[in-house]
């Protein structure tokens, strides 16, 4: 066989070729199945709009699962950006509420790390920690209410520009999505910082010995898992202009799920951010679609588990074939 | 004489400083706290729920009238048996005089309650009641009915239009009382010929939202929304008017403020009242005089449903006003 040809198939057995050709199948048959509803203006702007709130988490999550860890608390985390965000605005403007809740986030992040580096307590129970802890402080500062964007900061050019509408009534927040995971996949594929990133998550041990500090990659990955948990936030509650006290549950199954189907895999150092995102939308279109082909919607929980098993297995045998 | 006259000066002095002493003391007597006779607790079902704050309330006002019963509102963290039980369990290691419990999972909460029983704690259950019936000998039962509640509303939509397709969206699975209220409605719309669907959107707002945004997309026909969590009102509106569909009459649950502004502004037709804060004192009372002069109450006292809608609106934006304060009920209303 040709070695051009060679080289063309060895590239798409990568699993986020996978993920897309499966994408792409799913939509298909939600089409087909739906009847055309699928692709209605109105549903394609939700299935994008929920896609984008998770991918933007999913590509923090797949930052740092791609460096050997994974962060639990990204649901709370999230949640927590939301609801402060607002309480904020009753004594800042818009603007500096955004940079003060960053700059929170960015300290969890910093703070998870410190759990996990300095402490020596393993990642899924610190964040595992932090996933309780953030939730419950959400409790005390909301009160168990929901919160709203303060009527005069509704219509702020900033708040617009995060999470209005731009092109064709597509959501800002798709943009911000699209944006992010574009820099986090040229930082991943073009830097060092981003070749750290793999050899961490392949063999912290043999990056150690070519002087490569583990700990302070995966530290920097913990605060951009946070950060980028608290950009999605805001962006989601300058769209809806409301944060609930459940805002963000169980986000953080999700985004590891994103990432897993995504081709990302669990033990670290495999995988791509551009994979997570398509990752993402699979669950998305899962989501609405079958509501669409009438399907009851807890199925899809169900349908996720399945997935994600079946991306596990299929991830598994191409990171073999790939060996051999 | 001078003598006579020093001793019944010094005897006058003695009398006064005496019963000043005696009087102030009385007086101090009074001023402390009354001894408190009985604690009760009241286990909530989430601490998430902002109707929390009905009970709260309404445990802080029986207090001011009865300063010998302390009472200890307590919650779960979030909705579910476990939670629950969990709490429960630990009032229980506190021996309560009287506990007023809401009934999450009848079979659940069973053991526990037993104990408590054969201990001779009297147990009220508020809210939500056991389902089976008599299963255990709970004092009484008082708050409202979760199906009368759902058909009530049900018949409210009739009242308006026939509707042709009822949706009720629901947030959380294993949710007894929202299973009944659904049922309710449900009774009432089917028998008109209505279509009716039971949805669960989760209680998450951007996957709540996204799963009605599908629903509503593939049954375009859906002309009446029923949402069993109070919390969701404002996403269905929200989808509602994204897809242009303000005209499906929605309706909901509780008395809260978001309902409330949600009715006077025409964006809900209806909710129920439970009637809450009766539910959040009426029990410390009963349980009070069954202890005190051993009273026994109904077996089910009802504190509801009452619909609340356009004619009667005002009344509960002032209670609701009193028992949240006006920042409050600002803060949560978001339209």
């Amino acid at each position: 066989m040709n070695e051009n040809v060679k080289k063309q198939l060895f590239r798409l057995r990568k699993p986020e070729t996978g993920t897309v050709v499966a994408l792409l199948v799913l939509v298909a048959v939600f089409y087909i199945m739906s009847r055309g509803l699928f692709f209605s203006p109105v549903n394609l702007r939700s299935v994008i709009r929920v896609a984008a709130q998770v991918g933007i988490v999913t590509v923090g999550q797949g930052l740092l699962m791609i460096a050997g860890e994974f962060d639990l608390s990204v649901g709370s985390v999230y949640g927590f950006a939301g609801v402060l965000f607002i309480a904020f605005q009753s004594s800042l403007n818009p603007g500096l509420s955004v940079v003060l809740v960053l700059a929170l986030m960015v300290a969890i992040g910093f703070l998870n790390a410190f759990f996990v580096f300095k402490l020596k307590i393993p990642s899924l129970i610190a964040t595992l920690g932090g996933l309780f802890t953030y939730r419950g402080l959400i409790y005390l500062v909301t009160g168990g209410f929901g919160t709203h964007i303060p009527e005069q900061n509704r219509a702020s050019a900033l708040i617009r520009l995060l999470g209005g509408e731009t092109l064709g009534g597509v959501n800002n927040i798709f943009i911000w999505y699209l944006l992010f995971a574009v820099i986090c996949t040229v930082i991943l594929a073009r830097t060092r910082f981003g070749n750290r990133v793999y050899a961490v998550g392949d063999d912290p041990l043999s990056a150690f010995s070519r002087g490569v500090s583990p700990i302070r990659v995966k530290w920097v990955c913990f605060m951009i898992c946070s950060f980028m948990a608290g950009l999605s936030a805001i962006a989601t509650v300058c769209n809806s202009g409301t944060a609930y006290p459940t805002l963000g549950s169980e986000l953080e199954l999700q985004s590891i799920a994103s990432c897993v189907v995504g081709g990302i895999a669990l033990s670290g150092g495999v995988g791509t951010i551009w994979g997570a995102a398509v990752g993402a939308f699979f669950l998305s279109t899962i989501q609405s679609g079958l509501i669409l082909v009438g399907a009851p919607p807890y199925w899809f929980i169900t349908f996720v588990g399945v997935v994600l098993i079946a991306a596990v297995a299929v991830n598994r045998v191409l990171s073999e074939r790939r060996r051999y | 004489m001078k003598s006579i006259g020093r001793i019944l000066l010094f005897c006058i002095c003695v009398v006064c400083i005496a019963s000043g002493l005696y009087a102030g003391g009385k007086a101090e007597a009074s001023k402390e706290p009354v001894k408190v006779k009985y604690t009760f607790y009241d286990v909530f079902w989430d601490a998430q729920d902002p109707n929390l704050a009905w009970f709260t309330k309404g445990a802080k006002d029986f207090m001011v009238r009865f300063p010998e019963v302390r009472i200890e509102v307590v919650s779960a963290e979030k909705w579910g048996a476990e939670p629950y039980l969990r709490v429960l369990e630990t009032v229980m290691a506190k021996k309560p005089d009287g506990l007023v419990i809401c009934v999450v999972d009848p079979v659940a909460i069973e053991g526990t309650m037993k104990m408590a029983l054969a201990q001779g704690i009297p147990v009220v259950q508020a809210t939500l009641k056991d389902t089976r019936g008599n299963a255990l000998p709970y004092l009484t039962y008082m708050g409202g009915d979760e199906y009368l509640s759902g058909k009530a509303l049900g018949e409210r939509l009739l009242k308006e239009f026939t509707p042709k397709h009822v949706v009720t969206a629901m947030e959380a699975v294993g949710h007894a009382g929202a299973e009944l209220r659904a049922q309710g409605m449900g009774d009432v719309v089917t028998k008109v010929g209505a279509k009716y669907d039971k949805l669960m959107i989760g209680d998450e707002q951007s996957h709540a939202k996204s799963t009605l945004t599908a629903f509503l997309t593939r049954n375009p026909d859906v002309d009446a929304i029923f949402t069993t969590a109070m919390f969701a009102t404002e996403w269905i509106y929200s989808v509602m008017q994204e897809m242009g569909r303000t005209d499906i009459k929605l309706v909901s649950v509780d008395e809260s403020p978001l309902n409330i502004e949600g009715i006077l502004q025409g964006k809900v037709l209806a909710t129920f009242s439970q009637g809450f804060y009766a539910q959040a004192t009426m029990p410390y009372a009963w349980l009070y005089y069954y202890l005190e002069y051993g009273i026994t109450p109904p077996r089910e006292i009802l504190t509801g449903p009452i619909v609340v809608d356009k004619s009667n609106v005002a009344k509960f934006k002032k209670t609701a006003l009193e028992v949240f304060g006006e920042e409050i009920y600002k803060k949560t209303t978001p339209w």
